[in-house]
C-alpha cells in the first residue's frame, strides 16, 4: 500500500509538474481528474466491505514438523465490491507460545465468495490458534482503507511424536504395588483386605483388635482394614509454565503421551485429568484404549493450553469426585510448581518434572529426546533435541 | 504518432497493436497451445521481417526523416537525416514499417504487463508532456484523457497484481466493475471540466501564463545559476528593473597574453516587443543545409573576426592568438562566453544548431561551467580599420572561400536581423528621421553610430534605478517615448532596434566585458575575476565583409572599453539618411514617473494584502474544521473504548452518558418502550456514578441493548442529511 501511496503521489507531482511546465489544458484536466477520482475512490472505501463475512477453516489436529492446510473462506454479501482487502492472519501454539503472521490480500466483487488457501506448520505439538481479528478494506486504487472488523479465529491440534520412556515409572513394578484393587498407602474401611497389623495406640476402635494376634503375641495388636481404590492411578498433567519454553511443553505432551501409553500396554487401570479451561471445569477421563489416549492428549493440548497459573491440581481437589486412587501421577513443566504437595493427603504422589534435572529431589533422572522419531531431523539435531526429565516420589 | 503521420495512415498501426494485444492475452490463458501459437506467430513475424526487410528499413527511414525534420523545426534538436531520395513505394514501405511497429509495441506493452515495470508504465505517461513540451504542440485533449485513463487502470492493475501470490485472492470482477467506474467518473468530471474550464480559456489565462512562467524559470535557475549574481535579464526585457550587481566573481578568466574583451552570452535576434530571442527553431532548421556548408568550408559566425583578420594585411592589427580558459564562477552556466575574436570554437560546438552561429549554449543538464578556447587578441578597438583592410583584401580577389561563404551568410544576416515592426519603423521616422530605403542598401555606419548615439544622449536619462515594465505595450517604444529613463539593457535594445531601421544588421548581446582596468598590471597566465558588476547588454551590428562588431550605446560605458575610431573606414558605401528631426516633446519630469510608479506599486500591495488576508482567513477555517472533526473523532474513539471497557462500572456510566446525549437529540423521536429503557438506564448510570455498589453484568447489558435500540430509533427517524450530520459532522456513531 506505500507502495502504492508513493506511486500515486509520483503521479500526481508529475502530473502538476506537466500542466504548470507545459501549460497544457490536458495535463491540468488529468490532475483535477485524478484527485477527483482518488476523492471518490477514497469515499467508495466507505460503502466497501460493510458486509464481508470471513470464515477460517482448518484441520482438526495435524502432525508436528508437517504442514497443514487451512482455508479463508470471503464472502462479499453487498453489491458493491470489495476493491482491495489486507490483513494478517496471525496464528500462535497456545502450549509453546510460538507465534507469527501470514498476510493476506484479496478483492471480492459484488455478492462474491473466494477462497484463500494458505499453509502452516509448527516445529512443536500444541493447540496453534489462528484469528483474523480486522482487515484494512482499500479503496480501487489502494491508497485510502479503513479498518474493519472480522473476528473470526480457528484452532488446531498438533498432536506429539509418540515414545516410549526409560522411567522406571512406565513400569508395573516401579509402583510396586501387590494389589491394584487396595490402596498401598493408607488404610481404609473395608475388611476385606488387611491394610496392616500394628500394635494398640490409644483412641484404636476395639473393633480393630487383631484378638487370635493379640494372645499370641501377648500384646494387643491392632489390623487395619485395607482402603479400596476404583482405579490404580490418576494421572494429572498440567500445560502451565511460568516462562515459556518449547522443549518443556513438548517434553511435558510427550511424557504425558507415554505414560498413557505405557499405562495402556501394562493394563494399569489408570485414568487422566486435565483441566479444560473452555469449560472451566476438571475433566476425569478412564484410560482404557488408544482412542482414550488420544481424546484426552487432544483435550490436554486443546483446552489446556492457555492457563495462567498451574490449576490442574486445585481444580481436582474442588471436586475429587467419589472415586479413590491409589497413586498419582503429576506431569508437570514447569520447575516452580509445587501443586503436587496438595495431593500428598490424597495418595501416593509421583512427580514427574520437564525441564529439571531434580537432583534434589532423589528421584531418577533421564535426558527425553523429544521428537527425536522424526526421521526429518538430522543426526545433530537427535542429539540436541532433549530436555531433562525427573521423576520422583512424595514423601 | 499523430505528428509523424497522417490521420489516414493510424488505421494500420492501431489495428495491428489492439490484434497483437488480444492476441497475446488470449495465448496467455492457453497453456502450452497458448505457447505454441505465441512462437508461431513470433516464426511468422520473423519471417516477415527476412522478406520485408528491405520496405521495412525503408519505412524506418521515411519515418525517422519526418522525425529529425520535427525535431530540428520544432525543438532545435538536430538529427542525421537518411537518403531517401531513391526509394521506390514509398507508401507501403511507410504501411509495412507500421504494421510492424505496431505489433512491437503491443508485446512491449503486453511485456511491460507481465513483468509489472510499473515504474516503465510511470515514465511511459510522461512522454506526452515531455514531447509537448519539448515540440510546443498541445496534443487532443480527447484522445490525451483517454491515453491517460488507460494508463492509470494499467497502472492500477499492474500494482494490485504485483507482490507476492501466495495468500491472495484477487477479483476481476471488482477490477472490472472499478474500472468502469472510475472511466465513468473520469468521462463524466471530463466533460463538465470542459464545461467550466474550457481548454481555449486555460491557456489564455494569466495565471497559467505566470505559473509556466515562474516554473521554467525556477527550473532555468536551478539548473544554470549559482544565486543572483547581477540582473542581466536574459534577453526577457519586462522582467528587467534596476540594475544592481555583485562584486562576486562571475567568471574567472586566465588567458595567456590578457587583453580586454567582450565576452558574449545571451544574443537576441528576434525582437518581440517584450523580450529578445534567439532564431526561430524552424527558421534556423531551414537554413541548416546553409551552415552545413558553411561549417564545411570552416566558416563560423562567430570566429568570422578572426578569420577575417587572416585575410588583413596589417602588422597593427592584433595578431596574438592566445588560450583562455574560462571558470564561470557565478555566471548564467547555459551559455558559453566568448570573445569576438575566438578563433576556433570548442570541442563538441562545431556542429550546427538552431542559434545559426549567434550564439554557443552550453551542453549538459547544468550548463558548462570550465572550458577554453583560442582567441586572438582585443580586434574590436580596431574594427573600423579591419573592416578596411578586409575590403582591400577582398578587392584585390584574396580569400576566395572567404568571400563566398561571407556573402551567403551576409545574405542570412539581412534577412533575419533586420527585421523590424512597422510600429517601431513608424516611430523611428518619427523620432530618427528618414532612415532611407532599406530594401536599397543600408545607412553608412558611421551616420547611423553617430546618428543612433546622438539621439540617445539628447532624450534618454542613464539611471540604474529603471523601473519594470509591466504594462502590454512594446518595451522599447515605452522606454523612448514614455519612460526614456534606463540602463544599458534598455539602450542597447533601443540602439539595436534603431540600426535595423538604418538597414544595418543588429543584435541585442548580454555577457561580460574584461575591461582595461582589469588587466592593468596583470601578467601572461594570470587568472582575471571578472566580477558581477561587469556583467552588459550591449548592441552589436554586422559589417559586411568583416561580421559582427560590438558598438557601445551605452552613454555611461563609452570609455569602459577601448573603442575603434569610427571615423576610420566606416563611412564607405550606405545611403544618406535625413537629419533628426528637433524632439518635441521633453521627458516627463522624474517626480511624475516616481509618483505613477508608487501608486501602482501601493494599488498593487492592497491586493497583495487582501489575498494575503484571505488566504489567512481560508487557512484558518481549514484549520478550524480540521480540528474540530479530530477532537470529535477521537471523542468517539475514547468512547468506543469505555464502551468495552473491563471495568463494568466505567462502561455503564460511559454507556448512560452517551444514552443521554441521544436523547438530547431528540426526546419526541423515541418509542415509549425506548423511554422506559432510558429511564432504566439513567438509574443504572446515576448508580455507577455515585453509588459504592458494584454494577452487575446483567444491568451492563440491559444498558448497551438500550444504547442500541435508542440509536436505531435515532436513525430511523432522522432523514438521510440527519444522519449524516450525527455520523461525519457530529460524530455520534
Amino acid at each position: 500500500m506505500i507502495k502504492d501511496r508513493i506511486l500515486w503521489l509520483l503521479w500526481l507531482v508529475c502530473m502538476a509538474g506537466a500542466a504548470v511546465i507545459t501549460g497544457t489544458w490536458l495535463f491540468a484536466a488529468v490532475l483535477l481528474l485524478t484527485v477527483l477520482i482518488l476523492i471518490f475512490s477514497a469515499g467508495s472505501v466507505v460503502l466497501s466491505g460493510k458486509k464481508a463475512v470471513i470464515k477460517l477453516h482448518l484441520p482438526k489436529a495435524s502432525e508436528r514438523m508437517e504442514c497443514f492446510h487451512g482455508k479463508m473462506y470471503l464472502e462479499n454479501q453487498s453489491a458493491w465490491p470489495v476493491f482491495g482487502g489486507a490483513g494478517v492472519l496471525r496464528w500462535e501454539n497456545l502450549f509453546t507460545g510460538e507465534k507469527g503472521v501470514i498476510p493476506i490480500s484479496f478483492s471480492l466483487g459484488g455478492k462474491e465468495k473466494q477462497v484463500i488457501g494458505f499453509e502452516a506448520g509448527s516445529n512443536w505439538c500444541g493447540c496453534i490458534r489462528f484469528c483474523f481479528s480486522d482487515w484494512k478494506c482499500q479503496d480501487f486504487f489502494r491508497v485510502f482503507s479503513l479498518k474493519r472488523k472480522a473476528d473470526t479465529c480457528a484452532y488446531t491440534v498438533v498432536m506429539p511424536e509418540r515414545q516410549k520412556g526409560e522411567l522406571s515409572l512406565f513400569t508395573r513394578e516401579g509402583f510396586d504395588m501387590e494389589s491394584f484393587r487396595y490402596s498401598g498407602s493408607r488404610p481404609g474401611d473395608d475388611p476385606g483386605e488387611t491394610y496392616d497389623i500394628r500394635e494398640y495406640r490409644s483412641g484404636d476402635s476395639i473393633r480393630q483388635i487383631h484378638w487370635k494376634l493379640s494372645g499370641k503375641l501377648d500384646d494387643i495388636m491392632i489390623r487395619e482394614k485395607s482402603f479400596p481404590v476404583d482405579d490404580t492411578v490418576l494421572i494429572l498433567a498440567e500445560a502451565f509454565q511460568a516462562e515459556r519454553d518449547p522443549q518443556r511443553a513438548e517434553t511435558v505432551a510427550e511424557v504425558f503421551s507415554a505414560v498413557l501409553q505405557s499405562f495402556m500396554e501394562q493394563k494399569i487401570s489408570c485414568q487422566a485429568g486435565i483441566y479444560d479451561h473452555s469449560s472451566g471445569k476438571f475433566r476425569l477421563e478412564k484410560i482404557r484404549t488408544e482412542e482414550d489416549r488420544e481424546n484426552i492428549l487432544y483435550r490436554f493440548l486443546r483446552y489446556g493450553s492457555d492457563a495462567k497459573t498451574p490449576v490442574t491440581v486445585r481444580e481436582y481437589l474442588k471436586d475429587p469426585g467419589i472415586q479413590n486412587f491409589a497413586n498419582y501421577v503429576y506431569i508437570t513443566g514447569d520447575p516452580q510448581d509445587k501443586e503436587a504437595e496438595l495431593l500428598a493427603a490424597k495418595g501416593e504422589v509421583t512427580i514427574v518434572e520437564c525441564g529439571t534435572d531434580g537432583r534434589d529431589s532423589g528421584g531418577e533422572q533421564v535426558l527425553w529426546k523429544y521428537g527425536s522419531q522424526n526421521p526429518k531431523d538430522s543426526q545433530k539435531q537427535h542429539m540436541e533435541n532433549n530436555c531433562p526429565v525427573s521423576c520422583w516420589k512424595l514423601h | 504518432m499523430s505528428v509523424l503521420t497522417e490521420q489516414e495512415r493510424m488505421a494500420p498501426i492501431l489495428g495491428s497493436v489492439l490484434l497483437m494485444a488480444v492476441f497475446c492475452t488470449a495465448t496467455e490463458r492457453m497453456g502450452k497451445y497458448g505457447l505454441y501459437g505465441r512462437m508461431g506467430m513470433g516464426a511468422v513475424s520473423i519471417a516477415g521481417i527476412f522478406l520485408f526487410h528491405g520496405q521495412l528499413l525503408d519505412g524506418m527511414a521515411l519515418y525517422w526523416n519526418d522525425m529529425a525534420d520535427i525535431l530540428g523545426s520544432r525543438a532545435g534538436i538536430y538529427l542525421e537525416r537518411f537518403e531517401t531520395a531513391g526509394i521506390q513505394g514509398e507508401d507501403v514501405s511507410r504501411l509495412i514499417f507500421l504494421i510492424y511497429l505496431g505489433i512491437a509495441a503491443a508485446v512491449c506493452g503486453f511485456l511491460i504487463l507481465k513483468l509489472k515495470f510499473y515504474l516503465l508504465v510511470l515514465a511511459w505517461a510522461l512522454v506526452l508532456p515531455a514531447l509537448s513540451g519539448i515540440l510546443g504542440m498541445e496534443p487532443d485533449a480527447g484522445t490525451g484523457v483517454i491515453f491517460y485513463m488507460g494508463i492509470l487502470l494499467e497502472l492500477n492493475l499492474i500494482l494490485s497484481r504485483s507482490g507476492r501470490k501466495r495468500h491472495r485472492a484477487e477479483s476481476s470482477r471488482a477490477f472490472l466493475t472499478g474500472s468502469i467506474l472510475a472511466c465513468a467518473v473520469m468521462l463524466a468530471a471530463g466533460i463538465l471540466l470542459e464545461q467550466f474550464m474550457p481548454s481555449e480559456d486555460y491557456g489564455s489565462s494569466t495565471l497559467v501564463t505566470e505559473a509556466k512562467k515562474e516554473a521554467l524559470d525556477g527550473i532555468s535557475s536551478l539548473r544554470y545559476k549559482k544565486g543572483k549574481i547581477n540582473t542581466l535579464p536574459d534577453g526577457k526585457l519586462k522582467e528587467c528593473g534596476a540594475w544592481s550587481a555583485s562584486d562576486d566573481a562571475a567568471l574567472s578568466v586566465t588567458m595567456e597574453k590578457p587583453d580586454s574583451l567582450y565576452l558574449r552570452g545571451f544574443v537576441g535576434s528576434v525582437y518581440d516587443g517584450s523580450s529578445w530571442e534567439s532564431l526561430d527553431t524552424e527558421d534556423a532548421y531551414k537554413q541548416r543545409t546553409l551552415f552545413y556548408w558553411l561549417h564545411q568550408d570552416g566558416f563560423y559566425g562567430e570566429t568570422q573576426l578572426s578569420r577575417a583578420r587572416a585575410l588583413a594585411d596589417d602588422d597593427t592589427l592584433s595578431d596574438k592568438v592566445s588560450e583562455v580558459d574560462i571558470k564561470n564562477e557565478k555566471a548564467d552556466s547555459r551559455y558559453l562566453y566568448t570573445p569576438y575574436e575566438i578563433t576556433e570554437l570548442p570541442v563538441g560546438y562545431r556542429k550546427e544548431t538552431p542559434f545559426a552561429d549567434s550564439m554557443l549554449k552550453a551542453k549538459g543538464l547544468f550548463g558548462a561551467r570550465n572550458y577554453h578556447y583560442q582567441a586572438n587578441g582585443n580586434l574590436v578597438k580596431d574594427f573600423t580599420v579591419l573592416g578596411a583592410r578586409v575590403y582591400q583584401a577582398l578587392a584585390r580577389d584574396e580569400g576566395d572561400s572567404y568571400r563566398d561563404d561571407e556573402s551567403y551568410y551576409n545574405a542570412f544576416v539581412y534577412s533575419q536581423d533586420t527585421k523590424l515592426s512597422g510600429a517601431l519603423e513608424t516611430l523611428f521616422r518619427k523620432e530618427l528621421g528618414d532612415g532611407g530605403n532599406r530594401e536599397q542598401g543600408h545607412t553608412d555606419y558611421y551616420t547611423a553610430i553617430s546618428r543612433i548615439r546622438s539621439y540617445l544622449e539628447k532624450n534618454l536619462t542613464y539611471s540604474t534605478a529603471a523601473d519594470p515594465y509591466t504594462g502590454q505595450g512594446d518595451f522599447a517604444e515605452d522606454f523612448l517615448t514614455n519612460t526614456r529613463i534606463g540602463h544599458s539593457v534598455h539602450y542597447a535594445t533601443a540602439a539595436a532596434l534603431m540600426f535595423r531601421y538604418y538597414g544595418i544588421p543588429s543584435r541585442y548581446v548580454e555577457g561580460y566585458l574584461i575591461t582595461p582596468e582589469d588587466i592593468k598590471d596583470k601578467n601572461p597566465g594570470d587568472t582575471i575575476e571578472v566580477p558581477g558588476k561587469n556583467g552588459h547588454a550591449w548592441t552589436e551590428i554586422y559589417m559586411d565583409g568583416l561580421g559582427w562588431v560590438p558598438v557601445e550605446m551605452t552613454p555611461e560605458y563609452y570609455n569602459v572599453m577601448e573603442e575603434a575610431d569610427l571615423t576610420a573606414g566606416l563611412e564607405a558605401k550606405g545611403a544618406k539618411a535625413a537629419a533628426i528631426p528637433e524632439a518635441q516633446d521633453e521627458p516627463p519630469a522624474q517626480e511624475n514617473i516616481q509618483t505613477h510608479w508608487s501608486l501602482k506599486l501601493a494599488l498593487f500591495g492592497i491586493e497583495k494584502l487582501l489575498i494575503l488576508l484571505l488566504a489567512v482567513f481560508d487557512l484558518f477555517c481549514l484549520i478550524f474544521i480540521f480540528t474540530v472533526c479530530v477532537l470529535r473523532i477521537h471523542a468517539n474513539r475514547r468512547r468506543r473504548k469505555l464502551f468495552e471497557s473491563e471495568d463494568d462500572r466505567q462502561a455503564v456510566r460511559a454507556m448512560a452518558g452517551y444514552a443521554r446525549l441521544l436523547y438530547y437529540h431528540g426526546p419526541e423521536l423515541y418509542s415509549e418502550d425506548a423511554m422506559k429503557c432510558y429511564r432504566k438506564t439513567s438509574v443504572i448510570g446515576e448508580k455507577a456514578a455515585f453509588s459504592p455498589h458494584a454494577v452487575s453484568k446483567e444491568e451492563r447489558k440491559d444498558t448497551a441493548l438500550c444504547v442500541q435500540k435508542m440509536k436505531k430509533e435515532l436513525k430511523k427517524a432522522r432523514s438521510w442529511y440527519g444522519n449524516w450530520i450525527m455520523k461525519y459532522i457530529e460524530r455520534l456513531y
